[in-house]
């Protein structure tokens, strides 16, 4: 079945055609949703909600651009939805959007820890780290889809780095004084 | 130690993440989808009834069913009420012989006197003229007649009445028929009442209600009278006193059952006389706006400011009047609803179809390339993309119609010729219009259609309403009512909660 006839099918609402798209693509949204979501479990109630809304809008696609990205869009709207209501103002510090480094040389830093970092962050920073470094979009949109102004994404965004330099660091420290200690054993 | 860009730690590691989701989502999404399915069944199902409440309401109006239905039953109602009290009559009447025979002599003596002053009277003829203006009854005359007739030994009449009841009970046990005499007699007395209905006409207003008792007592009597054979002519005289007595009591008795039923009657009447329907015409400038300062259209118009249009709603209602201050009202009413997002940027895009659009609109093929974004959000700090060739700034109208089909009770406050109701109810809301536009100076852009707004929806609907009534027919209605909107958006970003305020003025007909 092409994808087209897949997409048809599922805007019958044919339930083995649902079941198809929703093997096909479930994994690339489900990343999306671990990265926008607070953890797990969230992540799973989130791509459940996108998957409605993608089977129940399905008939408005009109083959313009992909549909992997129209998928994504929806999936990002959904758990940007979600989180929106929690939201606080902030506000709008000087802008810091200089590139930030950290001390990352030896220890190489798993996904799944990059991955808790992300999430650990409040809803604002790490839905901004999200969309804008992991996903491309500008401060402007960002504005757009938060309800926010550019400037405040920016400033959201220099945060969020800064708690996630943070956390790494501080992981790697860790990481240093855990070699130290075992060597320091060793040497005993 | 070499410094790492974080962003590219990020990146590199998130390159096409993607993690296979447990199977109970896919289980979970199964279920809800089933859910889902039950749900869309219903919407058609409201689409029913309403259309059907809607076709109902107009049926009735032409049809009016329910006036003629009172029509039809009035006097069967009255017929049930008239035999009821003549079974009533009928039954009291043996228990009232079964009494006296029970009773001691002495006693019933005394009775028969207190029941028949007229009896004694009659001799004298002034004293019974006297009887007769005092007590103009018909049975009472009709004894004095009798009387005058078949003077008697008034002395001996009482115990020939216990005599008579005695035999009379005896002989209704046996079950003979009358003979041709008593016949004769029966004839007799039913002409004579007859007269006496004729002489009474003037008096009695009723004369054919109580000409339909007089011929039930006749019947008893007769009934009566056959089953005695062995008595004289004096018992049987005696006997139409006693009956005479009681015929009074009855006449009395039915008198005022009479009145009661010309009561009911009269009731009957001035409710008919009220008129339960009421049909009507109304117009309403209304005012839309919403609670909260989000954007069913898109998150990015949340700060922008929204300000309500004003449009407007006719149609048409239809009342029922529950009891004096209850009424229940429906019908059909045309309503647009529309507001106006202001400080949008918009221009035309090759790189919208991709990017730009606004996931709640379904554009119009016209309009497919119009990028609109907020003027607000964006606060002038971003630079245009290079793409973007001429903006435009203007405002974004929002419109909706609606079929709406109303179920509101009126209470009335106050219910002289000036009125006060309070107005209370819900509203079943069709979408039958669905807009966005564009509008900069003159010029004005479809974009396309909402995709975010239900079929149907519902709204709860408080108000007051002032009417004057012209006529007892015609009444002139202003109400402003607030109607709060349900489910007027299936997703909003932030907090849109629409509500409607809307001065219905039209005229009312009662019929």
């Amino acid at each position: 079945m092409s994808l087209d006839e897949l997409i048809q099918s599922c805007s019958k609402g044919d339930r083995k055609a649902q079941e198809q798209l929703y093997r096909k693509y479930s994994d690339i949204l489900f990343g999306i949703c671990l990265k926008y979501s607070r953890n797990k479990t969230e992540a799973e109630d989130n791509l459940h909600d996108s998957f409605i809304t993608i089977f129940e809008k399905i008939g408005q696609y009109k083959s313009k651009g992909s549909f992997e990205g129209w998928m994504k869009r929806i999936t990002v709207n959904t758990v940007l939805q979600k989180y929106r209501k929690e939201e606080h103002l902030s506000v709008v510090s000087e802008n810091t959007e200089e590139e930030t480094f950290v001390e990352s040389g030896y220890v190489d830093v798993s996904l799944d820890t990059l991955l808790n970092h992300i999430q650990s962050l409040p809803n604002k920073y790490r839905t901004t780290f999200n969309l804008y470094v992991l996903d491309g979009y500008s401060h402007k949109e960002i504005g757009e889809l938060l309800g926010t102004s550019p400037g405040t994404s920016k400033s959201n965004l220099a945060r969020a780095r800064s708690i996630l330099k943070e956390k790494i660091e501080t992981e790697t420290t860790r990481s240093i004084i855990g070699v130290l200690i075992i060597a320091f054993g060793s040497m005993i | 130690m070499g410094k790492k860009n974080l962003d590219k730690l990020f990146q590199e590691k998130f390159k096409d993440f993607s993690e296979v989701p447990d199977e109970k989502v896919w289980q979970q999404i199964s279920a809800s989808l089933d859910k889902k399915k039950n749900t869309r069944k219903i919407i058609p199902f409201w689409w029913k009834l309403g259309g059907v409440a809607a076709v109902l309401a107009f049926l009735i109006l032409a049809i009016n069913p329910f006036e003629r239905t009172t029509d039809q039953q009035d006097p069967t109602v009255v017929t049930d009420i008239e035999k009821a009290k003549e079974k009533n009559a009928s039954q009291q009447h043996p228990t009232l012989l079964k009494n006296t025979n029970a009773t001691e002599n002495a006693v019933v003596d005394a009775s028969k006197e207190n029941q028949n002053p007229k009896v004694i009277s009659v001799d004298d003829p002034l004293l019974k003229k006297e009887v007769d203006k005092i007590n103009p009854e018909a049975a009472s005359e009709g004894i004095a007649e009798q009387l005058q007739t078949n003077p008697q030994n008034l002395a001996n009449q009482n115990t020939k009445i216990i005599a008579k009841n005695n035999r009379n009970a005896q002989s209704s046990k046996d079950g003979e028929g009358p003979t041709r005499n008593e016949r004769d007699k029966d004839k007799a007395i039913k002409n004579e009442n007859d007269v006496l209905i004729a002489s009474n006409t003037k008096e009695k207003e009723n004369t054919p209600q109580v000409q339909h008792f007089e011929k039930d007592t006749t019947g008893f009597k007769s009934e009566a009278i056959s089953a005695n054979k062995t008595d004289s002519n004096h018992d049987v005289l005696a006997q139409i006193e006693e009956e005479g007595s009681e015929d009074e009591k009855k006449v009395e008795k039915k008198k005022s059952i009479f009145d009661e039923i010309e009561g009911l009657e009269n009731e009957v009447m001035t409710e008919k006389r009220e008129r339960k329907w009421a049909v009507g015409a109304n117009v309403a400038p209304v005012y839309f706006n919403s609670f909260g300062e989000g954007s069913p259209i898109h998150s990015s118009f949340t700060p922008n400011s929204k300000s309500g249009a004003v449009n407007m709603s006719y149609g048409l209602s239809v009342s029922y009047q529950i009891n004096k201050r209850l009424s229940l009202r429906s019908g059909v009413n045309k309503v647009d609803y529309g507001y106006d997002t202001n400080d949008v940027e918009f221009s035309s895009s090759l790189a919208s179809s991709t990017n730009g659009e606004i996931t709640n609109i379904n554009y119009a093929q016209t309009s497919e390339n119009l990028v609109v974004e907020s003027g607000k959000s964006s606060n002038g700090l971003v630079q245009k993309d290079a793409f973007v060739e001429i903006t435009r700034d203007g405002v974004m109208a929002q419109q909706f119609g609606y079929l709406e089909i109303p179920m509101e009770l009126n209470y009335a406050l106050i219910d002289n010729r000036f009125g006060i109701d309070l107005v209370g109810g819900v509203s079943s809301l069709f979408l039958v219009d669905n807009s966005v536009a564009l509008t900069s100076g003159e010029l004005t852009t479809e974009v396309g259609e909402a995709n975010n707004l239900n079929n149907v929806n519902f709204s709860t609907n408080v108000g007051f309403g002032l009417n004057y009534k012209v006529t007892p027919k015609i009444r002139l209605n202003v109400e402003p009512v607030f109607k709060y909107q349900l489910n007027t958006f299936s997703n909003t970003a932030g907090d849109f909660q629409p509500f409607s305020l809307g001065v219905y003025s039209g005229l009312n007909f009662k019929f």
